[in-house]
């Protein structure tokens, strides 16, 4: 019988300092076959598809060390370089924040980064270098989500009521909700609720439906919706 | 009073089960705001016109007749226009429905109660009243009849009315005519002890 071989893909995202980031996967979709060893050592697939290596002394289901990890990340990274040699890559080094004294003299020993042009606004990095359009784009795709939270908060159908009774019969606007009060011990419940739970006792009770599981979308977007409902109102957990 | 309201579900062929379910949600825009209209103004008017201004009015309205929420429809449209037919007589009481909650507002001379339901409490809404002074303690959700009840007027000498709300699940709460006269100042109903978030 063939030993069920795991994969640990590796993501290598062009980033200053060529970061490589090590996530194993189970998801069947996303399962990419890797070769075997024929010592049975962990082989690990670089995200070209192509490129592997073996980390050596590893056996499939045992655990490589962090130096282990880095070693073959770094061999995967040199080949992938080696293979790619016109491949554009952004060699910016991580810049450290580096404030300057008054007198313009950098503080710090010898061997602390440059003080060079640094700009109004600290950048080197992908997260700080979206634009606004992809922050109108991640708002509209937040929206979307909790556009679809108040539609199932509206629709009895839709969150399974089965007296046509929805959530905003007793909560117009998603008011009386208070999310900022989660978690909270529900007296009623004599437990720590979450709001998802107090959602699904709605559900379960008022609507007389069947609790949704925690990972259902409609209990997600339910509570986007809620949670938008009360944009700006500070979080207090545990209020009564 | 007779309030009216545009029809909404012909046009969108509802049945009377989601007629009744779009009303039972407030914020969902489709019920029109209610109105005295012109013609219930005009009647009131002429119905009024052969009382002496001193004499105590109480007047009867589904809706309150005075301007709370528009977003949610707790709200009379042409309000500012019946509380001006209301305007010359000294004590006015209007009693009314629709808010299902402890409700009171006083403007000038015009006294607002609203009466409690028998099912399906409503929080109040986020704005409206000039100032919330004291709610009634938030409804155990849990507690299927918690926030609702029935109530009852009684009017005093002085044409004013002490209004009873009869909680089922709690204590009543009167709302003294003494309380609106005084703008807060005197017998004041009991506090809230949870209000609202």
């Amino acid at each position: 019988m063939t030993p069920r071989r795991s994969l640990i893909l590796l993501a290598l995202f062009p980033l200053g300092a060529g970061a490589v980031v090590l996530a194993q996967s189970h998801a069947r979709g996303d399962r990419h076959p890797a070769p075997p060893s024929s010592s049975g050592n962990i082989v690990v697939a670089l995200c070209d598809g192509e490129t592997t290596a073996e980390i050596a002394g590893v056996k499939e289901g045992e655990t490589p060390t962090s130096a282990q990890a880095r070693e073959v990340a770094d061999r995967l990274m040199t080949a992938w370089r080696q293979k790619n040699p016109a491949a554009r890559w952004e060699e910016v080094p991580v810049r450290l924040a580096q404030a300057e004294r008054a007198g313009g003299t950098p503080e710090g020993q010898a061997g602390a980064p440059p003080a060079g042009p640094q700009g109004e606004v600290q950048g080197g990095h992908t997260y700080g270098a979206f634009s606004e359009r992809d922050q109108r784009i991640w708002a509209a795709e937040t929206d979307k989500f909790v556009r679809e939270g108040r539609r199932v908060f509206h629709d009895a159908k839709a969150l399974g009521s089965t007296i046509a009774v929805s959530c905003d019969m007793c909560h117009p606007d998603g008011a009386n909700t208070h999310p900022e009060t989660y978690p909270k011990f529900q007296v009623q419940l004599g437990r720590v609720a979450l709001l998802r739970d107090m959602i699904n006792w709605c559900i379960q009770n008022p609507t007389r439906g069947k609790p949704l599981v925690e990972d259902d979308p409609r209990l997600k977007a339910i509570e986007a919706y809620i949670l938008a409902q009360r944009k700006g109102t500070p979080l207090e957990y545990g209020k009564h | 009073m007779s309030v009216q309201e545009k029809d909404f579900w012909t046009e969108r062929g509802m049945t009377p089960m989601q007629r009744m379910q779009t009303v039972a949600g407030l914020d969902n825009g489709l019920q029109s705001r209610f109105e005295v209209g012109a013609a219930g103004r005009e009647w009131l008017k002429k119905d009024l016109e052969k009382i002496d201004v001193k004499t105590p009015l109480v007047v009867f309205s589904h809706s309150p007749l005075y301007k709370y929420y528009r977003p949610w429809n707790f709200w009379t449209e042409d309000a500012d226009e019946v509380q001006a037919i209301l305007r010359p007589f000294e004590h006015v009481t209007v009693l009314h429905g629709h808010t299902h909650q402890l409700l009171t507002n006083r403007i000038d001379n015009i006294y607002f109660h609203g009466m409690l339901s028998t099912a399906w409490p409503w929080p109040y809404a986020p704005e409206g009243l000039p100032k919330l002074t004291i709610q009634q303690n938030r409804a155990d959700p849990f507690d299927q009849f918690d926030g609702c009840g029935d109530g009852s007027l009684e009017l005093t000498g002085s044409g004013l009315a002490n209004a009873l709300y009869n909680l089922w699940d709690r204590n009543p709460v009167t709302v003294r005519a003494s309380y609106l006269a005084s703008s807060g100042a005197q017998d004041a109903p009991p506090r809230t002890k949870l209000p609202s978030y």
